[in-house]
C-alpha cells in the first residue's frame, strides 16, 4: 500500500484534472471571472455608470482600454461590474435549482414508486418547454428584476438537477452499504444525507458547472430581450442589446460584451467537461 | 438448544409493473414462497440454493429489512412485527448482517472509524469520542485489523480486509444474530478460509447465531450445524449437517451434492451429474413441486400438487412426494 493511495478520491480527481490542459484553461477563465466579480470596485478603472457624452463611442485607447459606449461609459469597467451581476444571478439561481432539484431527485430515486413517477412526470412537463421560453414566461409574469430572473432561471434548471440526482441515487441505493446503514438503524434522512448523496456528488458537480454556462447564456439572453437586468446596470446581455443599434458605426461597443459572454461560457464548459473526465475516469475509456 | 429466530411459512412477493396510471401490478415475483426454518442459539443454519432461489431475500426478511407478504417470523418467541413496532432501534442492535460483496458494502466516503463506530454513536452506546476510538480499535483487533487502520478509507483495503471491516461493523452493536449473506464468495480461496475461521471463532466467543447463506456446499458444510436447501422460494429439505450430507432425501439435494466437482484422478465425468436446465422463473413457477421440470424421478402427482414439508426423521424435514 503506497502513501499516495491514503488520500481521498478527490486528490486523484485533481491529479487527473491537472493533466487536462483545456480544463485548466477553463478553470483559469472561471477564476478570472469570479475575481472580477468579487474585486470589481478595486480593479475597474472607471465608474461603470458615469456618463461622459464627450467620450461617446470612443475607440479603445490607453485611458479606456476597451473604449466607451453610446453614453461615454467605460466598457471595460462595465464588463468587470457586469461579471458581478452575472455571477450573482448564476450562483443564486443554481443554488435554487440545486436545493429543489436535489431534494426532488433524491426523494424520487430513494423511495421510488408513485412518488417517483409523480415527481419525474412533473419534471418532464417542465423539460417539455424550451428552457428560454419557460424563463421568459416566468419573467413576463413576475416582471423583470434581478430577483425574478433568479427565480425564473432557477425553476427552469430544476429538472436537470432532479434527473441527474435521481439517476445517481437509484444507482447508489442498490449498493449494499445502503442496506447495511438501514441494518444499523439509520433513519431514511440519514441514509440519504450520509450514504447516498455524498456518493452522488460527482455527476452533480459536473452538472452544476455546465449549468453555470447555460444560466449565464439565459440571463444574458433575457437581458438582451429587455426582460433581464435593466439599464443602466451593466449586464452583458443588456449591454449587447443597446449596442446593437450602433453595430455598423461602433462595433466595439457590442463586440467586447459579446466576447465576455462567449469566453466565460466557454470557460465553464471546458471546466465542466474536464471535471466530467476527472471525476468519472471510467466513462472516458 | 433453544430457538433464537424462526420463520413460519413466510412469503415475500414483489409486484411487477404498476405505474401511476396502471395501479394494478401485472404480476408477482414469488421470491420467498412459504419458507419455514429456525436458527438455534449459538449455532449456524446454512442456507443453500442456486442464485434466484430466494436465500438473500429470506435473510433480509429475518432482519426485518423487508416486510413479509405473509407468514410469521419470531425472535426469541416474540413476533418480529411486534418487536419492530415497539422498539425498532433495540431490534437493530440484536440482529445484523454481513454482505457478499465487500466492495459494495462499505460506504466509500466514510473512514473505517465512522463505518464501524457509526452504529454505536447512533445508539448512544459510547459517552465520548475517545471511548468510541477505543471501542472501534478493540473491534478492529478482534477481527484481525490494526488500530492504525482507523482513519483510512475502504478503497485502501483488500477484499479480505474489507470483509473484516464489514464484520466489525456487524459486531459493533453486540448482536445475538448475524445473517452472513455469502460472506466469502467474492474473496480469493486463500482468504476465504481465514474469514470463515474468524467467523467461527467469533461465534464461539460471543455465542452468536448465524444464518449462513451460500451456494458453496463445501463452505456450508464447514460452517453449519443445520442446513436448509432452498429452491425457487421454498425450503426443500432441512436437516442437521451430517444427516443432510450423508443421507440426502430430496432428489434436488441429491443432485446438488453430486454436482460438486471433486479433485480426483482419473477426472470424474461431471457432465453426467449436473442438473439439467435452469431454475424456473419465480414469476411463473411450475405447478406442483417447483423442482418437477428438472427432476428425473418426477411422477404425475409431482406435477399436480406441492408436497408437504414434513419431518421424516427426527430433525430431518423434506418436501417430496417420493420420500
Amino acid at each position: 500500500m503506497t502513501k499516495e493511495s491514503t488520500k481521498r478520491p478527490a486528490h486523484a480527481a485533481w491529479r487527473r484534472l491537472k493533466k487536462n490542459k483545456i480544463a485548466i484553461a477553463g478553470l483559469f477563465i472561471v477564476i478570472l471571472y469570479v475575481a472580477c466579480a468579487i474585486f470589481a470596485p478595486y480593479i475597474s478603472p472607471h465608474d461603470p455608470t458615469k456618463q461622459s457624452l464627450a467620450d461617446s463611442f470612443l475607440m479603445p485607447n490607453a485611458e479606456h482600454l476597451l473604449g466607451c459606449d453610446e453614453f461615454g461609459r467605460d466598457i471595460l469597467s462595465r464588463i468587470i461590474w457586469g461579471a458581478r451581476i452575472s455571477l450573482l444571478i448564476q450562483v443564486s439561481s443554481v443554488i435554487v435549482a440545486l436545493l429543489v432539484g436535489i431534494s426532488l431527485g433524491a426523494l424520487g430515486g430513494y423511495y421510488g414508486g408513485k412518488l417517483d413517477e409523480l415527481i419525474m412526470r412533473f419534471m418532464d412537463i417542465l423539460l417539455a418547454f424550451p428552457g428560454m421560453l419557460l424563463a421568459l414566461a416566468i419573467v413576463a409574469m413576475l416582471g423583470p428584476s434581478v430577483r425574478n430572473l433568479i427565480v425564473a432561471i432557477g425553476i427552469y434548471s430544476v429538472p436537470q438537477f432532479a434527473r441527474i440526482t435521481r439517476g445517481a441515487v437509484l444507482a447508489i441505493s442498490a449498493n449494499e452499504y445502503v442496506l447495511g446503514a438501514k441494518a444499523i438503524g439509520e433513519s431514511d434522512l440519514s441514509v440519504i444525507v450520509r450514504y447516498v448523496l455524498p456518493n452522488a456528488l460527482s455527476p452533480i458537480i459536473v452538472q452544476t458547472t455546465l449549468r453555470m454556462a447555460t444560466v449565464l447564456l439565459t440571463a444574458s439572453g433575457l437581458g438582451f430581450l429587455g426582460l433581464g437586468v435593466q439599464p443602466p446596470n451593466p449586464e452583458w446581455g443588456t449591454m449587447l442589446s443597446s449596442a446593437r443599434m450602433y453595430l455598423r458605426s461602433a462595433p466595439h461597443v457590442a463586440i467586447f460584451p459579446g466576447l465576455a459572454i462567449m469566453i466565460t461560457v466557454l470557460g465553464f464548459n471546458f471546466l465542466g467537461d474536464g471535471l466530467q473526465d476527472a471525476l468519472n475516469p471510467r466513462l472516458k475509456e | 438448544m433453544p430457538t433464537l429466530v424462526s420463520a413460519e411459512k413466510v412469503l415475500k412477493h414483489f409486484p411487477i409493473g404498476g405505474g401511476i396510471l396502471t395501479s394494478k401490478p401485472t404480476g408477482w415475483v414469488r421470491a420467498v414462497d412459504g419458507v419455514s426454518l429456525s436458527v438455534e442459539k449459538g449455532r449456524t443454519l446454512g442456507l443453500v440454493g442456486e442464485s434466484g432461489s430466494g436465500k438473500s431475500t429470506t435473510g433480509l426478511l429475518l432482519l426485518g429489512l423487508l416486510k413479509p407478504s405473509g407468514g410469521r417470523i419470531f425472535f426469541e418467541g416474540e413476533p418480529l412485527e411486534e418487536l419492530l413496532r415497539r422498539d425498532p432501534r433495540r431490534f437493530r442492535r440484536r440482529a445484523q448482517i454481513v454482505f457478499q460483496n465487500p466492495f459494495a458494502s462499505l460506504n466509500p466516503r466514510m473512514t473505517v472509524k465512522d463505518i464501524v463506530g457509526r452504529g454505536m454513536k447512533l445508539h448512544g452506546l459510547v459517552e465520548s469520542d475517545r471511548e468510541l476510538d477505543e471501542r472501534v480499535a478493540a473491534l478492529l483487533s478482534e477481527v484481525g485489523l490494526k488500530e492504525e487502520h482507523l482513519n483510512r478509507y475502504p478503497h485502501e483495503f483488500s477484499g479480505g480486509q474489507r470483509q473484516r471491516i464489514a464484520i466489525a461493523r456487524a459486531l459493533a452493536l453486540n448482536p445475538e444474530f448475524i445473517v452472513l449473506d455469502e460472506p466469502t464468495s467474492a474473496l480469493d480461496v486463500s482468504v476465504q478460509a481465514q474469514i470463515l475461521n474468524l467467523l467461527k471463532g467469533l461465534q464461539r466467543l460471543r455465542e452468536l447465531s448465524y444464518l449462513f447463506i451460500s451456494h458453496n456446499l463445501a463452505v456450508v458444510r464447514h460452517m453449519s450445524h443445520e442446513v436448509a436447501v432452498m429452491y425457487l422460494g421454498k425450503v426443500m429439505e432441512s436437516a442437521p449437517k451430517d444427516s443432510l450430507f450423508s443421507d440426502p432425501l430430496h432428489p434436488y439435494t441429491q443432485a446438488l451434492l453430486k454436482s460438486i466437482p471433486k479433485i480426483s484422478f482419473p477426472p470424474e465425468d461431471i457432465e453426467k451429474k449436473v442438473i439439467e436446465g435452469d431454475i424456473p422463473s419465480p414469476v411463473n413457477p411450475p405447478s406442483g413441486c417447483p423442482f418437477n421440470p428438472r427432476c428425473r424421478r418426477a411422477v404425475d402427482i409431482c406435477r399436480a400438487e406441492m408436497p408437504d414439508f414434513r419431518e421424516v426423521m427426527p430433525g430431518h424435514w423434506v418436501a417430496c412426494h417420493l420420500v
